[in-house]
């Protein structure tokens, strides 16, 4: 029974539980007054909500102990920064506080209030400028880095304590607008890594830079650290920052149709989910980076995906619905096939354009369907062992060409 | 007694005498059909009732009423509409659900559907019209007839070489010089074939595919068109989707009709077929009104509706520096915010919505000429991109159709 937070292009805060299939409750658990803004981004980590709007406005949200079922306001503050052309394109919380980032590259840190209520002006944000037109941002899972990408800037991995207590501006470094010396290394202030560019293709054009969605494979403690992007061109990248700074992997052509749209990493090993502009959604093995199921029966644009630990998939696209996802197990070898494809379980029609959907992390018992599903499986291996086998040079044996093929798959009283 | 078998014709082996026995039973089951027929017809002339009852018993099930479940239908009853989750009675009279409502008069066409109460409606939308590159006669024959169709379509030929640009650059172009919407014919080996609709400024971008376009003089007893705002009528848009394909036809279309004009221009959606009619009507009593086909007749079926104008990807573009957004405003900030204060401006100059241009004038003589026309600069110069990529809100798969009575309008 998981239950999902969806935020829309009204923003709305709708909470959806979704018990079994044909069953879902979608609630709207809050409406901002005033005029309508689009929620653009959506974090949801033990029992808070942080969500970012089309006009500036960021709020931070308790789900614990409500009577109503309705979220209480913590803190809300507003990115005096932000334009009319950029938007939010990434918000995060941490135990420290809440990280928000735009497309123009302004970062704010917001501490978590002791108490409720407090607002920008009792407890000070941290805020620290990056580079302009980006289009993805993550914090590290242990919070201590974050990296970003976008159009022609090349995935950076930057300190966090660095970067807001480096200095104000890091545009007193480099003029506004002035290409950067292709030779000359020169990180910024806090930055720890950059990535280069891929080489030039077989016409030895420089390749474009397009960074449209990354995300942190995994962090060790030695500093080295593991990131996909997924291009505007379609490839999927990983990279290693401690191997260097070209790609360890690019993959070409994941997406069909536009670029890749959003990066999910699967809770199982090597297992990755790609969206792209089109409608497709596809699951990668990060082994050999090949698709190994699309799911079918998807109309629209993916706008947000969350991931469950109970192997379900939540999906919200632009035409309004939201579908609910199995995932299956990668092929134990590498490059094999996968033996069961994902499927789509249901649809539930949410009256307006999602954008934004979390997982509330909470795991039910009822939950796993992969072991309700392995429950028929044993049923089904029941029938097999309560077969009568068939010994060899008896009547119903089959003889000549078939009968080899037939021993592996033969099935008593198939052949009569 | 054990009932007798009945033996089959085709048992008998002798043609002839099989085709008789054939011939003989078709003629009596006939007429087995005819009497009982007939019993019935006796029936229900003593008894209406009786007809009624027949009737309302033997709906024949199509296609179209047998229709699979689409949980993205708005309808008025929505416990009719859904079938999977439970509603109380107090839901069943309520009407269309308000979030879907309010979801659709927050689309981008509320903005051309309900506007500002001092934007005369009788002015119809700037529409343009144009083709794919190479057009041939085909395509000038079709646009004509639909600058007939469209009161305030402008129609303007593709370049040619260098000066044939995409349609996504059109459309912003088109957008920053005020136009509603850019309609695109493509042809296809001398035959029209599909319809681009782009409803601006950043509105959603539609894709049909074109077929069965009878022009009016091929349609025989034809009526001529006159200039005047026609009546819209648009049935069974059903769905989400079909609600924002319709309210795109909308937006083509003046707010207020003409009535006196007598002409109206149908949307009938079948079965995902959208079938394009115009027609002239005239009253012959209260109740019953006699129609004349005037304008062409065309087909359209939706392949894919982008949520913005048609992507440009400029691969070619030199790449800019890593640059810091400093803050403070940019000229395209400027240029949009100004066009916006300007038509503002412009609309408060006229007292009412409805005042000519040539009376805006006159009132304006006493104003400063100089700061009219860098308004006027201003506003042409309102820049509108289109988006690096496109995002589709819907897309035609041949997975979709899971069965034949699928369908998404």
């Amino acid at each position: 029974m998981p239950t999902f937070y969806a935020g829309d292009e009204l923003g709305q805060t709708k909470r959806i539980r979704w018990t079994s299939p044909d069953q879902s409750l979608v609630e709207t658990i809050f409406e901002r007054e005033g005029a309508k803004s689009a929620m653009q981004v959506m974090d949801l980590r033990s029992g808070m909500l942080l969500t970012g709007f089309a006009d500036g406005n960021a709020s931070l949200f308790s789900l614990q102990d409500s009577e109503s079922g309705k979220p209480t306001l913590i803190q809300e503050w507003k990115e005096s920064r932000l334009r009319s052309q950029h938007r939010y394109i990434r918000a995060t919380i941490n135990e420290k506080g809440a990280y928000t980032c735009t497309s123009s590259g302004h970062v704010r840190f917001v501490p978590l209030a002791k108490n409720i209520g407090e607002t920008e002006e009792t407890i000070p944000s941290q805020v620290t400028s990056i580079p302009t037109r980006l289009c993805d941002f993550r914090l590290s899972p242990s919070g201590n880095s974050f990296a970003y990408g976008g159009e022609e800037v090349d995935l950076s991995v930057w300190d966090v304590d660095t970067a807001f207590t480096a200095r104000g501006s890091p545009a007193e470094t480099t003029v506004a607008g002035q290409k950067r010396k292709s030779k000359s290394s020169d990180l910024l202030p806090g930055e720890l890594w950059r990535a280069k560019n891929v080489p030039n293709d077989f016409l030895n054009l420089r390749q474009p830079v397009h960074i449209t969605s990354l995300l942190y494979l995994r962090e060790t403690t030695s500093g080295s650290n593991h990131l996909a992007t997924g291009t505007y061109s379609g490839s999927v990248r990983s990279y290693d920052t401690r191997a260097g700074k070209r790609p360890v992997t690019d993959w070409k052509s994941l997406a069909q149709k536009g670029g890749i749209k959003l990066m999910e990493k699967g809770h199982r090993e090597h297992e990755l989910f790609i969206a792209d502009m089109g409608s497709e959604l596809a699951a990668v093995d990060l082994r050999n980076g090949r698709k190994l199921y699309t799911y079918k029966g998807l109309s629209g644009s993916i706008s947000a995906i969350a991931l469950t630990s109970s192997r379900l998939l939540a999906s919200t696209s632009l035409d309004r619905l939201l579908r609910i996802h199995t995932t299956t197990d990668l092929p134990l070898k590498d490059g094999g096939a996968v033996e069961e494809k994902g499927q789509i379980l249901d649809q539930t029609f949410l009256k307006s354009i999602p954008t934004v959907i979390c997982w509330d992390g909470e795991v039910n018992s009822g939950d796993d369907l992969v072991s309700q599903r392995r429950d028929d499986g044993e049923a089904d291996d029941d029938i097999w062992t309560n077969m009568p086998a068939i010994e060899e040079g008896s009547d119903l044996e089959t003889t000549g060409k078939h009968s080899k093929r037939r021993k592996a798959s033969h099935v008593p009283g198939s052949d009569q | 007694m054990p009932p007798r078998k009945r033996f089959e014709a085709s048992a008998i082996k002798n043609k002839e005498k099989r085709e008789q026995v054939v011939r003989a039973r078709k003629k009596e089951k006939g007429q087995e059909k005819l009497k009982r027929r007939l019993e019935i017809a006796k029936a229900e002339k003593n008894d209406p009732e009786l007809k009624k009852a027949r009737l309302e018993k033997n709906v024949p099930r199509t296609l179209d009423n047998m229709r699979e479940f689409n949980p993205t239908m708005i309808t008025a009853d929505p416990q009719a509409s859904s079938s999977k989750s439970a509603t109380t009675d107090e839901n069943k009279d309520r009407g269309p659900d308000p979030e879907s409502l309010l979801d659709i008069s927050l689309d981008p066409f509320s903005s051309s559907l309900s506007p500002p109460s001092l934007i005369d409606p009788f002015t119809p939308p700037k529409v343009l019209l144009t083709t794919s590159p190479r057009a041939t006669k085909v395509s000038y024959e079709f646009c004509e007839e639909l600058l007939s169709v469209i009161p305030g379509a402008e129609f303007v030929r593709r370049g040619k070489g260098m000066r044939n640009v995409e349609v996504g650059r059109i459309a912003g172009w088109a957008a920053g010089r005020g136009y509603g919407c850019v309609i695109v014919v493509n042809e296809d080996r001398k035959v029209c074939n599909a319809l681009t609709l782009i409803h601006l400024p950043s509105g959603p971008s539609a894709y049909f595919k074109l077929t069965s376009i009878v022009p009016s003089s091929k349609i025989s007893s034809h009526a001529r068109p006159t200039p005047h705002n026609p009546e819209l009528i648009l049935n069974n848009f059903v769905t989400r989707l079909g609600h924002s394909v319709g309210r795109m036809f909308q937006t083509l279309f003046p707010l207020m009709p003409h009535f006196q004009g007598r002409q109206v221009v149908t949307l009938h959606n079948q079965r995902d077929f959208l079938f394009f009619r115009r027609h002239r009507y005239a009253f012959r009593s209260t109740e019953k009104a006699a129609l004349q086909e005037i304008g062409p007749r065309f087909t359209l079926k939706l392949k894919w509706l982008k949520k913005g104008l048609p992507a440009v990807r400029n691969l070619g573009e030199a790449p800019p520096g890593v640059m810091f957004d400093e803050g403070g405003e940019s000229e395209e900030d400027e240029g949009v915010e100004d066009a916006a204060k300007d038509g503002r401006d412009s609309v408060e100059k006229g007292e009412t919505g409805e005042e000519d241009r040539d009376e805006d004038e006159e009132m304006d003589d006493g104003e400063d000429r100089e700061e009219k026309e860098e308004e006027r600069k201003k506003k042409a110069k309102k820049v509108v991109r289109p988006p690096k990529d496109d995002e589709y809100e819907w897309m035609w798969k041949p997975e979709l159709e899971t069965t034949r009575r699928t369908f998404f309008l």
